[in-house]
């Protein structure tokens, strides 16, 4: 009944290990796996570093870590949000979400020297409010009597994410001296990442999870529709907004962090469900750890791809992401009679 | 231990305007191990009623009391665990396997963060035992046909374990096959112990698979009884406005529809002898 489940939580886990050492490794100078699993641990022993360990630790350890958040940030976000719209489009991207938080966090860096509310509530924070306010209003413009149709959620997250779009780019227009750093942090990309970033990731993430993974039954339960799971005693409403709150939090650090980066929330929900089956409590932590493996592979190509140049690894996954999804999709029209 | 309502009115009003009496003045009781059914032409306040007991929609007047304690004071998975519904056009969620949707069914007792006992998983097994949807277990749903999937979704009530179950036309768009054997799971029900309450258009599935019927006309009940009592052919004239012969089979009446045939002294003949001596309890008004 447990589908081939039970090896699969292991193996993903190990598998995106693998990878974040592999990335770590890669770069202008390769450094094999046994020294960075020696760095590792002279930088928790609080050891000095030397040379290449530097690097490993200061530059690329803290990116491909990033990396590995924001993807599995992005993947649980669009787990919970396709879980709450009972919808396989939803996602932090399709629904407006990203470019809400998108414009949140250009806002803080934008204008956040002059005002100080923005200043004190952070990039993350302000990603958060705007994302969320982004979130209900799109599920409000979308909502026709009690069902929220498909199309139009998209419709409306298009619609609401581009207003903030064009607004975000409004932004960077008038504040000129620093919209290239702007720019390039709300094109996607893990150049500028840094342990802090890490931490900040760590935060919003690792409870979210946690929180989420609470609820999964109750996000099992949802997708017996509003009307179902409320006559099993489920507090419908509570449930909804709740988890509307957490992928939009998880949503908004990963925005603020790497910028907006599309289908991730798409593709690796629906990979997992495909693998697995529809159950919350496997697909949560799941979407995160394939998530995580999933961007650092994107950053790992976008860093390599085009040579010295750094392709913005939002179109790493667009690029990757699409042909991926239509394989999966055949995949299981193929063996789904068995 | 009864499920009852009393002089229970309802209405639904859009944006706050004084809204549209659907229920009048409805009183009903059900009680452990009977099937009751409720029949009445559409629009008659059938499924008002059903919204009324399952507290989607609270009453504008009247009580509702379960075992002597008033509806509205159950927790929701209190009330979960003591009613039960099998909806007209349930929603399946597609790719869950057919155990996994039955033992939704468990969450009134497993509360939102418990974790599943022996308790929940015999109660499952029984769900699936009943309604002959065990060999299906690991199947995803959206792969059953139409009436195995509405046996999907009895199970998830049954998994349930509520002293009461609530069916709303259960064998919509099913074939006769498949009506016969869910009415035959609910009635099995009821032989355990559980109050069946079951809306019904087929008038003749009804007179065979409950012990009393109710019949709603225009918000109020307007007659209850056995179904050959209650199922005369001038009660059927007059609440669904439609010509019928009653006959009887071996005290189960049968309803037959009659096409254009002007003649009331056939129909009257008819009725007195299907009447059998009993005359059905009609309601005041």
């Amino acid at each position: 009944m447990n589908r081939s489940g039970r090896w699969l939580v292991p193996f993903s886990l190990l598998a995106t290990l693998a990878v974040i050492v592999l990335a770590v490794g890669n770069g202008s100078v390769y450094v094999p796996p046994a020294d960075i699993l020696a760095t590792f641990g002279k930088a928790v022993r609080g050891e000095a570093l030397v040379g290449s360990e530097v690097i490993v630790w200061q530059m690329r350890l803290p990116r491909v870590l990033t990396a590995a958040l924001v993807g599995g940030a992005l993947g649980l976000a669009g787990a919970i949000y396709q879980g709450v719209f009972r919808n396989p489009l939803a996602d932090p991207y399709l629904l407006g979400t990203a470019s809400g938080a998108g414009f949140g966090a250009t806002l803080v860096a934008a204008v956040g020297a002059s005002v100080p509310l923005l200043a004190k509530l952070g990039a993350p924070l302000t990603a958060f409010l705007f994302g969320l306010a982004t979130v209900l209003l799109v599920a409000a413009l979308a909502r026709d009597g009690a069902s929220l149709p498909t199309v139009r959620l998209i419709l409306a997250g298009v619609v609401v994410g581009s207003i903030f779009t064009a607004a975000t780019s409004f932004l960077m227009v008038v504040s000129r001296e620093q919209a290239a750093g702007m720019l390039a942090r709300l094109l996607g990309g893990f150049g500028f990442s840094g342990w802090p970033d890490v931490w900040t990731l760590l935060a919003f993430t690792l409870p979210a999870l946690l929180l989420a993974g609470a609820f999964a039954r109750a996000l099992d339960l949802l997708q017996l529709g509003e009307e179902g799971a409320a006559l099993l005693g489920l507090p419908v409403e509570a449930v909804k907004y709740l988890m509307l709150g957490v992928a939009t939090l998880t949503t908004a650090a990963a925005v603020s962090v790497a910028g907006i980066i599309g289908f991730v929330g798409l593709i690796v929900p629906h990979a997992v469900r495909l693998a697995l089956g529809p159950g919350h409590r496997r697909l949560l932590p799941l979407a995160v750890v394939w998530g995580a493996g999933f961007m650092v592979l994107a950053d790992l190509l976008a860093r390599n791809v085009a040579g010295p140049v750094e392709v913005p690894v939002g179109i790493v996954t667009a690029v990757v992401g699409g042909p991926f999804f239509l394989l999966l999709l055949k995949g299981r029209g193929q063996g789904g009679a068995a | 231990m009864s499920l009852r309502v009393n002089q229970v009115s309802a209405e639904y009003r859009p944006n706050g305007a004084p809204g549209k009496r659907v229920l009048e003045g409805v009183s009903l009781h059900l009680a452990p191990g009977e099937v009751v059914g409720v029949i009445g032409p559409n629009g008659a306040g059938k499924s008002t009623l059903l919204r009324l007991l399952t507290r989607r929609l609270e009453p504008s007047a009247g009580s509702i009391t379960l075992a002597g304690r008033a509806l509205a004071d159950f927790g929701r998975f209190e009330l979960a665990r003591h009613l039960a519904l099998v909806a007209q056009s349930p929603v399946l969620p597609v790719g869950f396997r057919v155990a996994e949707v039955v033992s939704m069914g468990r969450a009134p007792h497993v509360g939102l963060f418990g974790v599943t006992s022996q308790a929940d998983r015999v109660a499952v097994a029984a769900a699936l035992e009943a309604t002959d949807t065990a060999r299906f277990g690991a199947r995803p749903v959206e792969t059953l046909s139409g009436g195995e999937q509405q046996r999907v979704v009895f199970a998830r009530a049954l998994a349930q374990q509520p002293r009461y179950l609530l069916l709303d036309e259960p064998t919509n768009h099913l074939d006769l096959r498949y009506q016969v054997e869910l009415l035959g799971y609910a009635r099995a029900q009821a032989r355990a112990g559980v109050g069946v309450l079951v809306v019904l258009h087929d008038l003749n599935l009804a007179a065979r698979t409950c012990d009393r019927l109710l019949v709603l006309d225009g918000g109020r009940l307007v007659a209850e009884g056995a179904p050959g009592a209650v199922l005369t052919a001038d009660l059927i004239g007059s609440v669904f406005g439609a010509r019928v012969r009653v006959l009887d089979d071996a005290g189960t009446p049968v309803v037959v529809p009659e096409f254009g045939l002007a003649d009331a002294g056939l129909q009257s003949l008819e009725s007195a002898s299907s009447g059998d001596g009993q005359s059905p309890t009609l309601l005041e008004p």
